[in-house]
């Protein structure tokens, strides 16, 4: 049943089904990704919009404190209690300090772990730290804001690690005469933590332009300039992976097993392009964040779980479908085929059996022929008889009638011989009519393969006196075919006939000849008989020339049996003879003789 | 004295003919007959007398199977030569021949005036001779 074209016609018609699904499907997957692309875009741009509004408030903060009036030499308390009431309130203020021009600490504020506000009297030389050197060249209203890192005491990372950024702002005596500047510290974990994903599809990394990484979802891997930690080799590749996918442009970039999204934000760019008024605050600063969202694979097949899903119950469905039409239609097709074969079957069937009628037909048609013939030899026998048998039983009634009624002797002997003359004829007559009679009597003839030739010279041997006196030249033209199957018997009688004709009734006027010519015609084996003899006018006796007792030539001697016999011969064995003559111009006869002489059915009459 | 009745006997039957002509014979004395063996032989005869109408028959009694021409091809062969014979010879086939193709031909020519079965009977000859006496008589 799964033959090669049904599995051909499932293809053709499966394989579409599946190319468009999967374009399809694919199409659907492309769109979910970039959805989820777009999603996480969105969140990157929330993300330094939050940056954003963090640092303004940063700003404001500190250059509120650097437009207070301060004298760094002489601070009041009521300053003093200021700050320090500044620095409990809001968490993310860890120190505040203010630093000379020379970048000497003068005054420090410092948060305990217990978040408790000391007044710092270690004041220490800040001169070298390159915060001071990046923003000791303020102007007003000029905010510096450093790169976040960790914070150090004394040349050391403090533990716990404490990521922090800076902001400074220059102050100015009354003569508006730069003294100093304030330097306030905000804890970065807050923000940081602000900054992280929210998502749980992806991972947020923020780097800067130093090569530090500020935020990472393994917190290993972050400030490593200032770290001392070890790290395995992955985290390192993926480490310098993740530096080099920074410095490119906002883009999202396959590696990883993921999709990157990266976006790069300059701080102070940023904020000033918004805030360009004469007054307003000018942020200096060398920091660059670049953002980055890794949405791994995993998150994504998520995502394209329903549609893949979908796409293989659907495909499994068309399948089934296919299978399912494919094979009703087989079956139909099969049923079809079925019937179609019985209809041939049948056909060849009805074929046959109409062959089988032919044939029989034929057969029927041949005993038919043959039964004529028998009819028609019987009929001429009857006529025979009658004709040939009556009258001279009459006659001898007749006869011996005057016999009885006769005196003299005269008249006995002119009626005696004619009684005897009856007699005579009648004995013959029935000579003739047994041969005759023989001759239809036979239903089954003996046959033998029969060479002609032989037969042919034998009967010739019989008129040797005629031959030899060169009255007749037998010409034998036998190339053809010389044997048959026929009756040996038959076959002489037939032949010394024809010869004994062709002798009788030569022509003086020329050499004559008597010629055997043997050719197929068809199946059928032809012997043509011909002579160059005085003939005779068929227009006259055409059909009484095989009949018995037939004379045509007055002055030649002759019964009139030959022919008849000759006929009667050859219809018994099925062959059949035709005559072909003019006076004076010879004559033909043209014998055709059946394949299987015995077998009526194979019989089919010459036309 | 009346003129003698003449018949043509064709039959190839010599003991017919001989037996025929004694019949005839005894029925008058007053009667011509002629004999031919065979059909050839008496046409033959009637192309000899060359239209002499002296030495037409009365009468023709025509066998039908001989050798050499046959009864059929007498009539055929004596209508062409002298067409209207019928009016001058009364012909009658005498023949062994029941068949019905035969007997079918003999209605075929109007020069027959009759059609004879062998063996026919003295009867039918004094019949046959009386009826050609009578319009013999008639005609003269």
């Amino acid at each position: 049943m799964m033959n090669s074209r049904t599995i051909a016609r499932f293809l053709l018609s499966y394989v579409p089904i599946l190319i468009i699904s999967i374009i399809w499907s694919n199409q659907q997957i492309q769109n979910q990704t970039d959805r989820v692309i777009e999603i996480e875009k969105t969140q990157l741009n929330n993300k330094t919009n939050l940056l954003q509004d963090y640092y303004t408030q940063v700003v404001a903060g500190v250059h509120f404190w650097s437009s207070m009036p301060i004298n760094p030499k002489e601070l009041d308390s009521a300053f003093i209690n200021n700050a320090i009431e500044y620095l409990e309130v809001y968490d993310a203020y860890d120190q505040f300090r203010i630093l000379d021009l020379n970048g000497v600490e003068v005054f420090r504020l410092d948060k305990d772990n217990n978040n408790k506000v000391n007044i710092s009297t270690d004041l220490q030389d800040k001169s070298d730290r390159y915060y001071f050197q990046e923003s000791k060249n303020l102007n007003d209203h000029e905010v510096y804001i450093s790169k976040i890192d960790l914070n150090e005491e004394y040349g050391k990372v403090e533990y716990p690690h404490q990521p922090v950024f800076r902001t400074i702002a220059p102050i100015y005596d009354s003569d508006n005469n730069k003294i100093g500047s304030v330097v306030v510290n905000y804890k970065a974990t807050k923000l940081l933590n602000a900054l992280k994903s929210k998502s749980e599809h992806s991972k947020h990394t923020i780097t800067d332009n130093f090569n530090n990484i500020i935020l990472a979802p393994n917190a290993d891997i972050t400030f490593l300039n200032q770290k001392d930690s070890s790290l395995t080799e992955s985290d390192i590749q993926y480490t310098s992976d993740l530096i080099s996918l920074s410095k490119g442009t906002d883009t999202s970039v396959v590696k990883n097993n993921g999709i990157w999204l990266s976006k790069h934000n300059n701080l102070a760019d940023d904020y000033n392009s918004k805030n360009s008024s004469a007054d307003s605050i000018t942020i200096v600063s060398p920091v660059q964040l670049t953002y980055m969202s890794f949405i791994p694979n995993a998150t994504l097949n998520k995502f394209h779980e329903p549609i893949v899903e979908g796409r293989l119950v659907f495909l499994i469905f068309c399948f089934i479908l296919l299978l399912t039409l494919i094979i009703i239609n087989n079956k139909r097709v099969e049923a079809k085929v079925n019937h179609i074969n019985q209809l041939r079957d049948s056909n060849i069937g009805l074929r046959e059996a109409s062959k089988q009628l032919e044939n029989k037909h034929k057969k029927l048609e041949a005993l038919n022929y043959q039964l004529t013939l028998k009819n028609g030899q019987l009929r001429e026998f009857n006529y025979l008889i009658s004709h040939n048998l009556k009258a001279p039983i009459t006659s001898v009634t007749n006869l011996t009638e005057m016999l009885m009624e006769s005196e003299t002797v005269e008249e006995y002997q002119l009626l005696v011989p004619k009684l005897k003359k009856i007699t005579d004829r009648v004995s013959e007559l029935i000579e003739d009519m047994l041969q005759y009679v023989r001759i239809l009597n036979s239903t089954q003839i003996e046959t033998t393969q029969v060479d002609l030739n032989e037969v042919i010279d034998q009967s010739a041997e019989l008129f040797l006196e005629s031959i030899d006196n060169q009255d007749v030249k037998v010409i034998k033209e036998l190339e053809e075919w010389n044997e048959l199957e026929f009756s040996e018997h038959f076959m002489k009688s037939i032949i010394q006939n024809m010869i004994s004709n062709s002798i009788k009734y030569r022509s003086t006027e020329r050499e004559s000849f008597i010629k055997f010519k043997s050719y197929t015609r068809g199946t059928k084996k032809i012997l043509e008989i011909s002579d160059n003899g005085i003939g005779i006018d068929l227009k006259k006796h055409g059909d009484q020339v095989f009949k018995l007792y037939k004379r045509f030539h007055r002055d030649i001697s002759g019964k009139g049996l030959g022919l008849f016999l000759i006929k009667s011969q050859l219809e018994a064995l099925s062959a059949s003879i035709t005559i072909d003559s003019k006076p004076n111009r010879g004559i033909k006869f043209t014998i055709t003789f059946n394949t299987n002489p015995n077998d009526a059915s194979y019989y089919i009459p010459f036309d | 004295m009346t003129r003698a009745t003449t018949f043509h006997l064709i039959d190839d039957d010599e003991v017919y003919l001989f037996i025929t002509s004694k019949i005839l014979e005894a029925i008058s004395p007053n009667v011509k007959i002629q004999t031919f063996q065979d059909g050839e032989l008496a046409i033959n005869y009637f192309k000899g007398i060359e239209g002499n109408s002296s030495d037409f028959p009365d009468i023709i009694l025509l066998d039908l199977n001989m050798p050499f021409l046959d009864g059929w091809g007498f009539l055929k062969e004596l209508k062409t030569l002298y067409p209207g014979i019928e009016k001058r010879i009364k012909i009658y086939v005498v023949t062994s021949s029941d068949r019905e193709d035969d007997l079918g031909l003999a209605t075929e020519f109007n020069e027959l005036s009759g059609y004879y079965v062998k063996p026919i009977k003295k009867d039918e000859l004094e019949t046959l001779f009386r009826e050609i006496v009578d319009s013999n008589l008639e005609s003269n």
